[in-house]
């Protein structure tokens, strides 16, 4: 699988999130709370590659969902809306890490102690998410989500990964399918049901009122 | 599995949700969707799962805090339940014509509120003695904000609608204490 930069998107081709942030434009809360879904997990990576307190990264990624919401009716649709999301999440955290360097209490907190210390060190790195749980965690479903994909049909297989992995549109694929889109659109339906089975036991579904 | 059979129709809504997932819908198609999504939990659950199985198969280290989806998404929704729904202006009928119209008014209005400021500051000022002058131009005196925006009030009542829309948009209070005048919209 490749490993795409976590910067932004290249905007060569339609937003793909336009239809859920013209409804979230309209007031639709629900389409926004549909894109948060979508890019929490990029927008984390993306903060706790700035920020060196695990802490504050989920409150820092808050913070730009909210500071999004705010500014939707002024995101004027000229670059992605994940390429302005990444800008606004950027810029809070930089204003976070500001605000700490100003916070006596937190400068007191970050000062080197003593070589003797041992449990001071792995808090001084930037964390990019990467505690033993999370490694593993990650490993488990990236694990069972390439079974999956081993598993499925051909077309099914081709199908989600031009999607997914390639970003193609579904126009792009059908024509390098040699299918009509509709199919294009059942494929990936289909793939996406198939992977979804095999990812249940590891994702926690049965609390699915939550969602 | 055979990849190209037509949909049983209870699936429709949750293909439509996958199409979403990659904007590949039409407005009324996303509607549907949406709906759906608040609908069925089940469908809540697979929207983040599609989010999860993309992140993987993009970079494995998207998934190391999956577990606490749920619970983000939660925290923010509560946080989201105590802010203003957000509208954006709706657009005017009128397309690119109607935007390069209202330009023009909202130009001749600018130049024409700026004008009876300056001029209302001038008159002020000659019309003082010598003595108070400098006391006038260190107090700053209220601007006549009512008087500037009627003469820029466009008789166009589509115009006056969409400057209303944005009036309504509008912070209660600018930056220097200058409230914003609400404009109604001209009566046809």
């Amino acid at each position: 699988m490749t490993t795409p930069p976590d910067g932004p998107a290249r905007p060569a081709r339609p937003d793909v999130d336009a239809p859920l942030v013209q409804r979230a434009r309209e007031g639709d809360q629900r389409a926004f709370e549909m894109l948060v879904i979508k890019y929490q997990r990029r927008l984390e990576r993306l903060i706790g590659r700035m920020v060196r307190d695990t802490d504050q990264v989920a409150d820092i990624a808050q913070e730009s969902f909210i500071r999004a919401y705010r500014a939707l009716p002024n995101f004027r649709g000229e670059s992605a809306f994940y390429t302005w999301l990444y800008r606004i999440a950027v810029n809070t955290a930089r204003k976070a890490l500001h605000d700490a360097r100003r916070d006596p209490l937190v400068l007191e907190a970050s000062r080197p102690l003593g070589d003797d210390d041992e449990t001071s060190a792995p808090q001084r790195e930037p964390t990019d998410m990467t505690t033993p749980e999370g490694v593993l965690a990650s490993k488990e479903i990236a694990t069972a989500v390439n079974a999956a994909v081993e598993a499925l049909s051909p077309d099914l297989r081709q199908a989600i990964t031009l999607r997914e992995v390639e970003g193609l549109s579904y126009d792009e694929i059908a024509e390098l399918m040699n299918s009509p889109i509709g199919t294009v659109r059942s494929r990936i339906f289909r793939a996406r049901e198939a992977i979804a089975q095999r990812l249940k036991p590891l994702l926690d579904t049965r609390d699915g009122e939550r969602w | 599995m055979p990849s190209s059979h037509p949909l049983p129709p209870e699936n429709r809504s949750h293909s439509l949700l996958s199409a979403l997932c990659d904007g590949e819908t039409a407005a009324d198609e996303a509607r549907l969707a949406c709906a759906h999504w608040q609908a069925d939990a089940q469908a809540r659950v697979d929207w983040h799962t599609w989010a999860v199985i993309g992140d993987a198969m993009r970079a494995e280290s998207l998934c190391a805090s999956v577990e606490h989806d749920a619970d983000f998404v939660q925290r923010l929704r509560e946080r989201l339940a105590c802010e203003p729904i957000v509208l954006a202006p709706a657009p005017l009928a009128g397309g690119a014509a109607a935007t390069r119209h209202i330009n023009r008014w909202a130009g001749a209005g600018a130049v024409a509120a700026g004008l009876a400021v300056v001029a209302g500051a001038v008159v002020m000022l000659r019309t003082q003695p010598a003595g108070e002058r400098t006391l006038m131009a260190a107090s700053n005196p209220p601007v006549p904000t009512q008087p500037a925006a009627s003469a820029a009030a466009p008789a166009d009542p589509a115009l006056a609608g969409y400057l209303f829309a944005h009036r309504q948009y509008a912070p209660t209070a600018m930056p220097g204490g200058v409230r914003p005048v609400a404009l109604q919209p001209a009566q046809p």
